[in-house]
């Protein structure tokens, strides 16, 4: 993917999230997938339709290139990132194992302007009753801005229930890592939880 | 920590461009300044490709502020490159820039709260100690006469209007020294920092809607 297309997609998306954001009250959200969360006051929603690099919704406390928190259901063969026709992007199967799972994010993270992007700290999690993941990220942003992130990734059934947080390293990931933690804690996903 | 400065300025071999007297050298300095440009040009094809301006327009922004800002004292961070290349010191100005164009948001011009370097401020004492960060930044996408021609002839097939995606921008942020945090902003429209002439105008309009 050529550069300047990448940073056309992003400068495009980060557009669209910056006009199309909305606050929302203390409560309960669906954040543009199939699962539900808890946000606390001073958050911004975009809904899943302002993002032109990335499905599902996502919201932000300072602006999208200063915190953002990603919200996504996949299904079997879907795609974490929107990129032009013919372009190479990582797909969602159903079944995939922990490490192809890191890789989904990783991997598109990496197609839409970050770069050098790494997950560590991967470490298993029960959340709302499913088994699934969660680890740590850490890259670059294309102008070479340091950036710390946590995700976590739940299958149930057939999809995938997806959050995503980046942040700059410096400053924004330590003052908003732990109320993202609350959060991702939060997640109301459907179905019966599993059984262990 | 004005020791500190002097050292920085003999280790990387620059005069700093601290203005005033010799006397005025032992005030602490009042601005850390940084320009940074951004200008791209419209392919007919769409596409954002990186102009060879940037580097003359961040001159121009620079030579613009130093006058403007005569009467202060200030450091040039182009100028004490070696300290502030270190990777947490460029960390630092890398995020400055990030939240000045986050600010740009309509919903946060007015709310200030919530934008700050944090630690990144003290990263940057430890080159120069300074009162204020104070950040210019340009960004422009422009498009040749004849690209504007072609896209528009083409708009119908392919939704790109060169003239329409051509802008420009400039922002003025200034940062407490000490806390970090963004105690202004301020952005205006329009306007060419290729030339001198323009990159003055430009720094003329901010200084003069900062001093109102």
């Amino acid at each position: 993917m050529s550069r300047s297309f990448v940073f056309a997609l992003t400068s495009l998306f980060l557009a669209a999230c910056a006009t199309t954001s909305f606050q929302v009250p203390d409560g309960r959200l669906t954040p543009g997938a199939e699962f539900t969360v808890e946000i606390s006051e001073g958050w911004a929603y975009s809904s899943p339709s302002s993002d032109q690099a990335l499905f599902g919704g996502s919201a932000t406390r300072d602006g999208m290139r200063l915190n953002r928190v990603h919200f996504v259901t996949l299904d079997d063969g879907d795609s974490l990132i929107r990129v032009a026709r013919g372009m190479e992007r990582p797909f969602y199967s159903t079944g995939s194992s922990e490490l192809e799972i890191v890789e989904l994010v990783t991997n598109s993270l990496t197609s839409i302007g970050y770069t050098t992007m790494e997950a560590d700290n991967i470490r298993p999690t029960t959340i709302d009753g499913h088994s699934g993941i969660e680890f740590g990220l850490s890259g670059k942003w294309e102008n070479g801005l340091n950036i710390k992130g946590d995700a976590a990734a739940i299958p149930v059934g057939d999809q995938l229930h997806l959050v995503v947080f980046l942040a700059p390293e410096l400053h924004y990931y330590d003052a908003l890592h732990s109320s993202v933690g609350d959060i991702i804690q939060s997640m109301d996903l459907p179905g019966s939880p599993a059984v262990g | 920590m004005l020791h500190i400065l002097k050292a920085c300025m003999m280790a990387t071999g620059f005069a700093l461009a601290v203005s005033g007297n010799s006397q005025s050298q032992e005030m602490p300095v009042e601005f850390l300044l940084v320009s940074d440009a951004d200008i791209e040009f419209l392919t007919t094809r769409g596409d954002f490709r990186h102009a060879d301006w940037s580097d003359a327009a961040e001159g121009n922004l620079e030579t613009a502020i130093r006058t403007e800002l005569s009467g202060s004292r200030f450091v040039l961070l182009s100028q004490a490159a070696e300290c502030f290349d270190q990777d947490n010191n460029r960390q630092a100005i890398l995020l400055a820039k990030t939240i000045a164009v986050s600010v740009d948001e309509p919903r946060f011009t007015d709310d200030l709260e919530g934008f700050t370097l944090g630690a990144g401020v003290a990263q940057l004492q430890t080159c120069a100690d300074f009162q204020k960060l104070a950040l210019i930044s340009h960004d422009a996408s422009l498009a040749s006469s004849g690209t504007i021609l072609a896209s528009v002839a083409a708009a119908a097939l392919t939704g790109f209007n060169a003239d329409r995606d051509q802008y420009s921008r400039t922002r003025l942020d200034i940062f407490d020294g000490r806390t970090g945090r963004l105690m202004t902003h301020i952005d205006v429209s329009g306007g060419d920092a290729r030339s001198e002439e323009g990159a003055a105008r430009l720094v003329e309009r901010l200084i003069s809607e900062w001093d109102q």
